[in-house]
């Protein structure tokens, strides 16, 4: 049985090479960690955290307009890892998305339908062979009427999963066995236990004393007015906690 | 590719193409001195209720072509969900093929977001059709059910307005069950309660409107439990005869009877055939 031979250009668009892979997905992948960053999102009890770095790599830079934390909806946030412009495009066509949801059906856009919709969108791109795909990880939080506190991740392959904890980025996979370790010993963790835990998985796997400006935290919880992206001040808190546990 | 709704006409709005045509009829026909048969309406008392656990639908069961009924029993109170119903007034087929087409929708949604679907979102989907025909779809309907967030009841007019409201009334009657509503409502009401109000007030539109008449039908929506009694009263029975015109056997004495046998003979017979082309 001979092998169906490719025309070379299996690599250039999103078709088929001769052993079932496409290789645009695959790239698109390697290209979330061109960023160089790492990102872990963690539910608790009654909240979800998502934690970043920010590397502002020039001094010139304005570090207020440097984020990678969003707000799709008022219950709904999101932290992008990959490319930032990309990340941008998919944020935009989130929060349009969401909106629109609002318009036609009535009610807020739940999480797991928009991570959904993102999903089903990011496959389109791997069928077009007019589009690439995005180089860019979705993880988003957000707090369900009826579920309660949602975690859920899409990736440029349309692929989409709820989870207990996650991460993505450059020490995705350190970060995720950290992660598996102290999901095992504990599951439903109160909103300091959750903010400490996701702030040590980044600093242990990637071997970082973390300062206050160097970390990006956005958190909603049931007690409080929607997705909210932590101050300086408030972060500086709770790593004060940390290295005090430590 | 999969869309998420049911095909609807891809042309937005209603041809008025045969327009002049209808208009040139109707001249022709009054010429003759006849009419255009009329749309059939529902003429119609509906009217919805938020009570303790729910809401209650009710409606009368009359459907009416002009100045004559088309139908003593048809069904006003239409499914849209397991937890959410409609009540029609207006043009029989738009209740009824707009309630379809949104029921339909929205079950694709309920599959798709795997949760119960919230009255909200009939309401908007109910809305957003009837504003784009303008007005032309003849529908007002009275729109309740139970969801995650409680007992909800809107009514929704032709032109595609909503109310959010405890209890409403639409249709012809509308006026007389609202005098009902307007004196007896209270908020948070038991359910026995809750239905004799109800069903008085479709009486009052059954009684004081030509447009309503027959049975009232009533729809009680809680949190898990749905009671869909049609009908809940026959209050229009159609009347026994309590006399006869025909005489009994005996009422004529009989003096005496002949019998005369007539034998006929069979003189032609020939087969004419239809014509079945």
């Amino acid at each position: 049985m001979s092998r169906g031979s490719s025309a070379g250009f299996d690599r250039h668009i999103t078709i088929f090479s001769p052993e079932g892979r496409l290789y645009q997905v695959e790239y698109a992948f390697k290209a979330i960690n061109q960023g160089g960053l790492t990102s872990v999102a963690i539910r608790g009890k009654d909240c979800v955290v998502a934690v970043t770095q920010k590397k502002v790599p020039d001094k010139l830079l304005d570090a207020m307009t440097v984020t990678h934390l969003y707000k799709i909806t008022e219950n709904i946030g999101c932290v992008m890892t990959g490319m930032t412009a990309d990340s941008r495009s998919q944020v935009q066509r989130a929060r349009y998305e969401a909106a629109n949801w609002m318009y036609k059906y009535g009610y807020e856009i739940p999480v797991d339908m928009l991570c959904k919709r993102m999903a089903d969108i990011s496959q389109v791109y791997t069928q077009n062979a007019e589009m690439r795909p995005l180089g860019c990880c979705m993880i988003f939080v957000g707090l369900d009427e009826e579920l309660g506190p949602q975690l859920y991740k899409c990736d440029p392959a349309g692929y989409f999963c709820g989870f207990k904890a996650t991460a993505a980025g450059v020490k995705q996979t350190e970060a995720t066995s950290y992660l598996e370790k102290k999901v095992k010993k504990k599951l439903d963790w109160t909103y300091e236990q959750t903010i400490e835990t996701a702030i040590s998985c980044l600093a242990t796997v990637l071997s970082i004393d973390f300062k206050p400006s160097e970390l990006e935290v956005g958190i909603i919880t049931t007690k409080g007015s929607g997705f909210k992206i932590l101050s300086e001040n408030e972060i500086d808190v709770h790593l004060v906690a940390l290295s005090e546990r430590e | 590719m999969a869309t998420l709704i049911v095909n609807q006409p891809p042309v937005g709005g209603f041809s008025f193409d045969h327009c002049k045509r209808n208009a040139y009829l109707l001249g022709e026909a009054n010429k003759v001195g006849s009419s255009l048969p009329t749309a059939r309406k529902t003429g119609t008392t509906i009217c919805g209720i938020v009570f303790k656990d729910g809401v209650i639908l009710g409606a009368d069961t009359r459907a009416t072509e002009g100045m004559v009924v088309a139908d003593k029993n048809c069904s006003k109170i239409h499914h849209i969900s397991p937890n959410i119903y409609c009540c029609g007034a207006g043009t029989a087929a738009d209740t009824e093929m707009t309630t379809q087409i949104i029921s339909s929708n929205l079950e694709l949604h309920a599959l798709s977001t795997g949760r119960v679907p919230r009255v909200a979102t009939a309401n908007r989907m109910l809305k957003q059709m009837l504003f784009r025909y303008q007005g032309h779809i003849g529908a007002a309907l009275v729109l309740g059910g139970v969801d995650c967030n409680g007992p909800h009841l809107y009514s929704i007019y032709p032109h595609g307005s909503t109310d959010k409201l405890p209890y409403v009334t639409m249709g012809s009657g509308s006026l007389a069950a609202m005098a009902v509503f307007e004196d007896r409502y209270k908020p948070d009401m038991e359910e026995e309660d809750a239905k004799r109000l109800v069903r008085d007030a479709i009486a009052a539109g059954i009684f004081n409107d030509l447009g309503s008449g027959s049975n009232i039908d009533l729809c009680v929506i809680t949190k898990g439990n749905l009671d869909y009694i049609r009908p809940h009263e026959e209050a229009n029975k159609k009347g026994v005869r309590t006399g006869d015109y025909k005489y009994k056997r005996g009422t004529t004495g009989v003096l005496s009877k002949v019998v005369t046998p007539l034998n006929l003979e069979v003189v032609e017979e020939s087969v004419l055939t239809m014509d079945t082309s």
